[in-house]
Parts: structure tokens; C-alpha cells; sequence
């Protein structure tokens, strides 16, 4: 169990404020933030290369802060891998087992079972620079992962890679944390990485952790407008809400309004609409609440899914997956349905 | 109808790029041949003669030594010469070696720790580097002589001013700043991410240091040795102030290391040329000259050879 | 982690861990601290030793200032032939591609590194031969006993150098910026003045300062070439010799610390100007 409480620090450009994050055994938490959101100087707090100014790290129960990064058991893989140059595959692998001063048979042993359940024994004399990007992963994870850390931390390790090796290799690294069992903490900037590994995400932003919990969970209800957009939540609209019972409806304007069952808000509220929750009508259903009428303004095929840009009383951004029907063309008249439980709504604080 | 053509064909983009290019090559293959001429068109002092030139200071100071009459191009069959080389080789040696080790840990702290005034520091290193070597003499010799140090010797009983140890501080003066500078340049280029890595499986900071830092900066770091040899081989105005001339100095300011090992009876190689061609031996002195470019040649093209990058003297 | 215990082995804790595990970055910060006092007392001892009011007496000498002039005088007109020669060359040194280029640099490096001494030597001889000769006759020229003497000196002792430093600087401007300025037209002398030179401009300024403190440093190689004249010759880290010899301490100390000073101030210059000051 990895403990952070109220860690706080300044680092010229970079701030952390009153971090907590609890991090269970066993679990692929995913650190997710924008750049200068605060992510790597969280993982190198963690590691021990900066002391924050207050606050407590806990790492098994072990109060850490005091300790040196050697004292730590800390797995820390960096954002280039970090290999040691002068050093091949093997002895690589085998550098936490040698500064631990364990006894070479057995160092010998371990780092020959790591390289075959990492399928990599066959590179055992190379040096890093001969190997491939994906090769060098498993290196970098073998030598952090042989020495048995309590957690380990990896700093954005696929943002370098191209999309079709980061898919492969995201599904590398989850293979191994399953099979190892062990916890891992992954940092990184794009959403759909996440998506793809973790078992919960932390969102982070200047210096500050937004939200904490599972895929599921920060979609459907994100917390705070910042969450909403880095979650790829289209729609927002401003207005002022009234409570009704169920829910509340929130007035854009010009008549137009929208009900929400998200929770009961009175006041000036944004109201957020995720673009796929939003449902395109056949002419027939073209009334009832929480239907607009418009017209479609323009469509964006793209791999998984069509993008229409909708002029209804307000502008909607609709995604519709492919192979549903047929794409409306643009220019053409259409309905689409919001309904209630899709309008997530965030008061606006009084600045 | 040809020269306005070849007045376009120059003035055009094309034309004025090839001038400029055919000067910019013009331009090296001058200094190239400069810098060869400089060496080259001495190479006659090097042939053998049928006369030596001998003044009256040397007739003077070495009455007995028969070889300087034969020599004549064959300078090295002469003893003193290699006496003079040993002792450039021997303090040059000690001078690299303490620079080394002092140096090295200076430089991996300049370079990674958050020492206070760094820039200063950084201001204050460089100026070193280009101080005249006169200036670094006299001040080590005010400071021996004259200075707070004078009675601390006197109370230890040493006297450091005109001996072996005195040749090594003033070539550490200047050694010790170019090996810091090009050790410093040697562990900036290594990541410090290797370092943190290395450091969370588990090594203190010496191992790490040890096993990967050090590695890593290997070239640069032998780079910076050789440097510091070459500088301190090299050393002339400042071991002539601090230390003046070996042969003119008495046996008892010596201590006994220095005389059983026969390094007081020469001095070091640049001092050695200088004092021939100024006691008019002058063929001598460009013989010792070209010793002195040789080692330096052979310097050169090793930290060349290496990759390191040499920027001062 | 699952099923196995933690951890094999617990890295080494505890205090004694500790004090050992931090003795190397302890030995590194003395090694620093023990340099940089020796460096600084060698300083502090002989403005001790001059004291402050005998300094003052010192500085209003015209004596000095005399020296002083010569030293900058020579120093520029040195640091400017060096220019001349230095640019063009650290720029085709820089973009050019060379033949054997190992061997050319390590020519080139060659009066850099060979100790002035030797340089002022090999100048000797230089000097009385083809073509050199010829180029002074032409020119009215007379090295001996003369400041142009020295500024010869200097100059070849400074040349390479600049290469050096100036292809340095030629270096750190990519090379991406010439290639899109030629293909939107403009010639090559257009681009080196309008784009190569500008982004380069700071590395050439802070060249220059360090090129002139390393011309007005010099002195090994006039002591056999030019000889000492007074007032002709003696640049002032050539008069801290002749005045040692002569046994004057008192202008010996104040020149040794005018020496120091300008040292000091040249590379303060540079660090503000922003370069690095190329060897730091």
C-alpha cells in the first residue's frame, strides 16, 4: 500500500499542493495530467531525487521521506529507459541484485529466469543501443522488477513510440503486472493509454489531483470541469439552473433548456455533454423531451467513429459509430435526443 | 559578350555562393599551410652544422660537457637533454596525477551538486585559464615567500620556493583549472537519470558514481587527463619565476629525494629551451622546441582521436 | 509480492549506513571548497601583501598606465587580425565538408596547444625567411624591438584559438535556419549576413573578449622574440618578469594583480553576455 498525505513542493516552474493518493497492493494506478501538470516531479518525490516541503510518503506501511532512493525499494523506470550504456542486457538486469551485494549464484540465476519470462534471454550480450524500442522496455522493466520492488513507477514510458507499438506494448505491460502481481504506477498524457491499462486513474493538474477512481467512474461523473474536458467531453454550455424534482433543469438562454438528472443545483451552473451519449433520431421520434431539431453543418469520418457538427438551438458535437446506419449528409435536417441522465452539470464558482 | 556573362555568372546567387566558398576553402588551406610553415621552415636548425655556436655564458656554465660540441642535430645523445626530459615527465606525471585526484570529485560536485555562486565559481575557474603564466608565478612566489605562508613554512621547516615540489605546485595551478573544466564538461554530458536509476536499485552514490557515471564519461575524462599532462609539461613561465633555473641553484636547496632521484640538475623542457637559445645555443633550443611540438602533436591528436573538445591552451 | 517474501535483501539502513553512504558527495564538496580556497588565498595573499595604500600609490603611476595601454593596444590589434582570419575559417571548419579532417584540425590546434615559448621560437626563425620576410619588406615593417612585434606574437598564438572558439559558436546555430533562408532566395553572402551571423552573434562577441584576454595574457613568446625594450615591448605580464628580475616587488604585485583583474573582468563579460564561457 503506497500512502501519500498532504505532499507539497516547489520546484522553480513545477508545483505540487496537498497531494493524497492512496495506492493499493496489486493495482495499475495511472497517473494522467496534462504537460506541466506535475506528474514527473510527483514520480521523483516518490523516488527520493527531490524532499517535499511537507507532507508524509508512506510505502508499506515504511515512513519514507527521510530515506535515500537506495533505501527506498522503489522501482523507477524513466522516461527513455534509462539502460546503463556501458552495460549489457545481463549485467543490466543484474545491477540491483549486485548493489544489494547478493551472492553471485544466485544473482546468476535470477537474472536467467527474469530474461525468459521477459523473452529477452537472447539479447543477453547486447548493449542497449543495439536493441529495439520494445526491447528495451522489457530490459528496463526486468531490472526494476528483479529486485522485488514495493512499487513501481514509469515515467511515460510509451509517449515516445508510435501508435500501433504503444498499443502492443500497453498490453505488454499489463501482462506483466498481472503476472507479476506487483503494483505498478504509470504516468502518462493521453487518455486512451489509460484507457487501455489501469485499473484506476488519478488526473492531475497544476500541482493538484483532480479526481481518483476507475475508467468507468470519471466518465460518467467527472468531477470539475477540468476533468470533463481532459476526458474528451464536447458539449459545454452555460446557464442557470433550477431544481425540479429529479434533477434539475438548467435555462441556456433564449428559451432553450435542457433537464438533467445528474443531482439537484440551483444557480449558475456549466452544463457538459459527452458527444457520444447524445442519440441521433429517425424522423418518426422527432418529439419528446430533451429532442432539438437542426441541421447538420458538417461530418468527420474518422477510424472508429463519424463526427457531426449539429446546429440545433445550440451547437452540438454528436459522434455517431460507424456502421450504425447510414452518415447523415450535411446540410440535412436532423433530430437528436439529449437525454437526462447525459447532461452532467458543474456550478460555476463565484470568482 | 564573355565578361558580361561572367559578370552575371558571378553576380548571381550561384556565382556569389561559389566565391564565398572557394574563400572560406582559400581561407583554411592559409592557415593550414601557416601553421605548417611555422614548424616546417624551422626544420634546418634540426641539420647537422659545422660549427656550433658557443658563447661565452655556455663555455661559462658547462666547461666540461664535451657533447655540446658534437651535437649539432644530434641532441638527443646528450644526458643533460633527457635529464631535462625526465624531470618534465616525472613532474608532469605527479602534477596530472594530484589534479586527478582532487579534480575529479571537484568536478563531478560542480557538476551535479547545487553548490552556492556556481556561476561565479564558473567565472573565476575560466579566468584562471587565461592568466599569464607570470602573474600565476609571482603569485605563488609572494605567496611562499613573502605572505601568510612564509612563517607557517618556517615553523614546519620546509622551504618550498626553488625546489621539485615548488614545479609541481605551479604546474597544479593551471592543471588543476583546464582538468576541472573538461572533467566538468565530461559528467554534464552523462544523464543524470542514469544516475537516479541506478540509485533506486539500490547503490550509494560512490557505487553509482563508480559503475555508472564514471563509465559512462570515460572519453572525457581521459580526455581531460591528457590535458592536464600537456598543460602541465608545458608550464614555463610561471616554473621560472616560481622555481628559476635548476642548474643555477645550489645542492642544498634540494631536499635528498630530489637529489638521489638527479632531478635537480635540469630544468623542465620549455625552461631548457629557453635558457639555450637565451645563452645563444640556439640550435639546442630548437631541438628542445621540437620535442615540445612533438608531445604536443601527439597530445593533440589523441584527444581529437578520443572526441573530446579542447578549448583552451 | 505474490506468494515470495518482499524483498531478498534490505539495502543497507541505519546510521552507519548512512555516514558511509554520504562520504563521497562529502569528499566531493571539500575537494571543491579545499581548491577554490587555495585558488582564492593565493589571490588574498598578495593583495595582503600589497596593501590597500600602497596600491593606490601604485595605480596613479604613469609607469603603469604606460604598460597598460600597450597590453590593450597590442591585445586588439591582435584580437582583430585574429577575427579576420578566425570567422571565415571556424565558419568553413564549422559547415564545410574537409578533407582528412582530423588532420587538418590537429594542425590548425597545434600553436594552441605547443607552449607559447616554443611558438615565440619557431617565430624567430619564421620571421627572416620566405615569405614573411618579403610580405614586411613590402610592407615597411620591422618586428624586433617593436609593438608590431608583439602584436605578431600574439596573433599567432591567438589564431588557432579563435578558430576554435568560433567554430564553437558557428556550431550551436543549426544549420536548418541557412538552408530555409537560401531556398527562399537568398544568396549565400545575403544569408551568412542577414541569419548566420545574428544567431551567432553572442558566441562571437563572447569569442572576441576571451580571444583578448588570452592576447593580452601572453608574454613567454616576446621574451625571445621581441626582447624587452621598455616602453615598446613590454606588455604587463611581460614587465612582471623583467621588474621580478630587476627585483621591484612592489610593481611586481601591482602588475600581477592589474593582470588578475583584467582576467577576472574579461570572463565576468563573457559569463554576461551570456555565452558559455567556453570552458565552463
Amino acid at each position: 500500500m503506497i500512502e501519500l498525505h498532504n505532499i507539497s513542493i516547489d520546484l522553480g516552474e513545477f508545483h505540487l499542493r496537498n497531494i493524497d493518493l492512496a495506492i493499493n497492493d496489486g493495482e495499475y494506478m495511472v497517473l494522467l495530467g496534462p504537460t506541466g501538470a506535475g506528474k514527473t516531479v510527483l514520480i521523483e518525490c516518490l523516488v527520493g531525487i527531490h524532499k517535499p516541503r511537507n507532507g508524509r510518503i508512506s510505502v508499506g506501511g515504511r515512513d519514507v521521506i527521510d530515506l535515500y532512493p537506495e533505501e527506498r525499494n522503489i522501482g523507477y523506470v524513466p522516461q527513455d529507459y534509462a539502460l546503463f550504456p556501458n552495460m549489457t542486457v545481463k549485467q543490466n538486469i543484474g545491477y540491483g541484485l549486485r548493489a544489494r551485494k547478493n551472492p553471485k549464484p544466485d544473482t546468476e540465476r535470477k537474472v536467467q529466469q527474469m530474461m525468459d519470462s521477459l523473452g529477452i534471454a537472447h539479447l543477453h550480450h547486447r548493449l542497449p543501443l543495439n536493441l529495439s524500442g520494445g526491447e528495451r522496455q522489457r530490459v528496463a522493466l526486468g531490472r526494476a522488477l528483479i529486485t522485488k520492488p514495493q512499487v513501481l513507477l514509469l515515467d511515460e514510458p510509451l509517449s515516445a513510440l508510435d501508435e500501433n507499438l504503444r498499443n502492443e506494448l500497453a498490453a505488454e505491460l499489463r501482462r506483466i503486472q498481472r503476472a507479476v502481481g506487483g503494483t505498478f504506477l504509470h504516468v502518462c498524457h493521453s487518455f486512451e493509454e489509460a484507457a487501455d491499462v489501469s485499473d484506476r486513474i488519478a488526473i492531475m493538474n497544476e500541482g493538484t489531483i483532480a479526481q481518483v477512481g476507475a475508467i468507468d467512474e470519471v466518465l460518467s461523473k467527472p468531477v470539475g470541469l477540468f476533468v470533463a474536458q481532459f476526458t474528451r467531453t464536447r458539449n459545454f454550455f452555460d446557464g442557470v439552473a433550477q431544481t425540479t424534482e429529479g434533477g434539475c433543469r438548467i435555462n441556456l438562454g433564449d428559451g432553450i433548456t435542457i433537464n438533467s438528472n445528474y443531482g439537484r443545483f440551483e444557480g449558475p451552473v456549466t452544463a457538459a455533454i459527452r458527444p457520444e451519449d447524445i442519440e441521433i433520431l429517425n424522423g418518426a421520434d422527432a418529439r419528446g423531451p430533451g429532442v432539438m431539431i437542426g441541421r447538420v453543418a458538417s461530418v468527420r469520418p474518422k477510424p472508429t467513429y463519424i463526427e457531426m457538427f449539429i446546429d440545433c438551438a445550440v451547437p452540438l458535437v454528436v459522434h455517431e459509430g460507424r456502421g450504425r446506419h447510414q452518415a447523415p449528409a450535411a446540410g440535412g435536417d436532423i433530430a437528436v435526443r439529449i437525454p437526462a441522465h447525459a447532461v452532467k452539470i458543474f456550478p460555476k464558482e463565484e470568482s | 559578350m564573355h565578361g558580361r556573362r561572367l559578370l552575371a555568372g558571378l553576380t548571381s546567387n550561384r556565382g556569389k555562393a561559389r566565391i564565398v566558398t572557394g574563400g572560406l576553402y582559400a581561407g583554411v588551406v592559409l592557415l593550414v599551410l601557416g601553421s605548417c610553415w611555422l614548424f616546417v621552415c624551422n626544420f634546418d636548425q634540426l641539420l647537422p652544422r659545422e660549427k656550433v655556436v658557443q658563447s661565452a655564458e655556455m663555455a661559462r656554465w658547462r666547461p666540461t660537457d664535451e657533447h655540446l660540441k658534437v651535437f649539432a642535430g644530434g641532441v638527443w645523445r646528450d644526458p643533460a637533454f633527457w635529464r631535462s626530459v625526465n624531470v618534465t615527465v616525472v613532474t608532469a606525471t605527479i602534477t596530472a596525477a594530484i589534479a586527478a585526484l582532487i579534480g575529479i570529485p571537484a568536478a563531478y560536485a560542480l557538476s551535479r551538486y547545487k553548490v552556492p555562486g556556481r556561476s561565479v565559481i564558473g567565472v573565476f575557474f575560466s579566468s584562471i585559464i587565461v592568466l599569464p603564466s607570470s602573474s600565476i608565478g609571482l603569485c605563488l612566489i609572494v605567496m611562499f615567500q613573502y605572505g601568510p605562508l612564509h612563517k607557517l613554512q618556517e615553523r614546519l621547516g620546509l622551504h618550498v620556493a626553488y625546489s621539485l615540489p615548488a614545479i609541481i605546485a605551479v604546474q597544479l595551478v593551471l592543471s588543476l583549472a583546464m582538468g576541472i573544466c573538461a572533467w566538468k564538461a565530461a559528467f554534464d554530458g552523462v544523464s543524470r537519470r542514469l544516475e537516479h536509476v541506478a540509485r533506486s536499485l539500490g547503490s550509494s552514490p560512490w557505487r553509482a558514481f563508480r559503475t555508472v557515471t564514471l563509465p559512462s564519461a570515460k572519453a572525457g575524462i581521459i580526455a581531460g587527463l591528457i590535458l592536464a599532462w600537456t598543460r602541465a609539461a608545458a608550464e614555463f613561465g610561471g616554473v621560472l619565476i616560481f622555481c628559476s633555473m635548476f642548474a643555477e641553484r645550489p645542492l642544498q636547496s634540494f631536499s635528498p629525494i630530489t637529489r638521489m632521484l638527479q632531478l635537480h640538475k635540469a630544468d623542465p623542457l620549455a625552461v631548457n629551451m629557453w635558457s639555450q637559445i637565451e645563452y645563444g645555443n640556439v640550435e639546442y633550443g630548437f631541438a628542445v622546441g621540437f620535442t615540445l611540438v612533438f608531445i604536443s602533436a601527439i597530445s593533440v591528436y589523441t584527444i581529437h582521436k578520443l572526441g573530446g573538445k579542447i578549448y583552451l591552451r | 509480492m505474490t506468494g515470495e517474501a518482499l524483498v531478498q535483501k534490505r539495502p543497507r539502513e541505519g546510521n552507519r549506513g548512512r555516514i558511509i553512504r554520504s562520504a563521497w558527495p562529502a569528499a566531493c564538496i571539500i575537494c571543491v571548497a579545499a581548491i577554490l580556497s587555495a585558488y582564492l588565498l593565493l589571490i588574498v595573499s598578495n593583495g595582503v601583501y600589497l596593501g590597500l595604500s600602497d596600491a593606490r600609490w601604485f595605480i596613479t603611476k604613469h609607469r603603469l598606465w604606460v604598460r597598460f595601454w600597450l597590453t590593450v593596444y597590442t591585445a586588439t590589434s591582435a584580437t582583430f587580425l585574429s577575427m579576420i582570419v578566425g570567422v571565415p575559417v571556424g565558419y568553413a571548419l564549422s559547415r564545410l565538408r574537409l578533407p582528412c579532417r582530423t588532420l587538418i584540425t590537429t594542425v590548425i590546434d597545434l600553436p594552441v596547444m605547443v607552449p607559447p615559448a616554443a611558438v615565440g621560437v619557431f617565430l624567430l626563425g619564421m620571421v627572416h625567411i620566405f615569405p614573411v620576410k618579403q610580405i614586411s619588406n613590402l610592407l615597411g615593417l620591422s618586428f624586433a624591438h617593436n609593438p608590431e612585434g608583439v602584436v605578431l606574437v600574439q596573433f599567432a598564438v591567438t589564431v588557432a584559438f579563435c578558430v576554435r572558439l568560433m567554430k564553437a559558436s558557428f556550431d550551436a546555430v543549426n544549420p536548418r535556419f541557412e538552408q530555409v533562408s537560401r531556398s527562399l532566395g537568398a544568396s549565400l553572402p545575403c544569408t551568412l549576413r542577414r541569419v548566420t551571423l545574428p544567431l551567432a552573434r553572442n558566441g562571437i562577441i563572447a569569442g572576441t573578449i576571451v580571444v583578448w584576454a588570452r592576447a593580452a595574457a601572453e608574454w613567454e613568446g616576446l621574451m625571445l622574440f621581441v626582447g624587452g625594450t621598455m616602453a615598446k615591448t613590454d606588455v604587463m605580464p611581460f614587465s612582471v618578469y623583467l621588474d621580478w628580475n630587476g627585483g621591484m616587488m612592489g610593481w611586481v604585485v601591482t602588475f600581477s594583480l592589474v593582470c588578475v583583474a583584467l582576467a577576472v573582468v574579461s570572463m565576468a563579460a563573457v559569463r554576461l553576455i551570456g555565452g558559455r564561457s567556453y570552458a565552463w
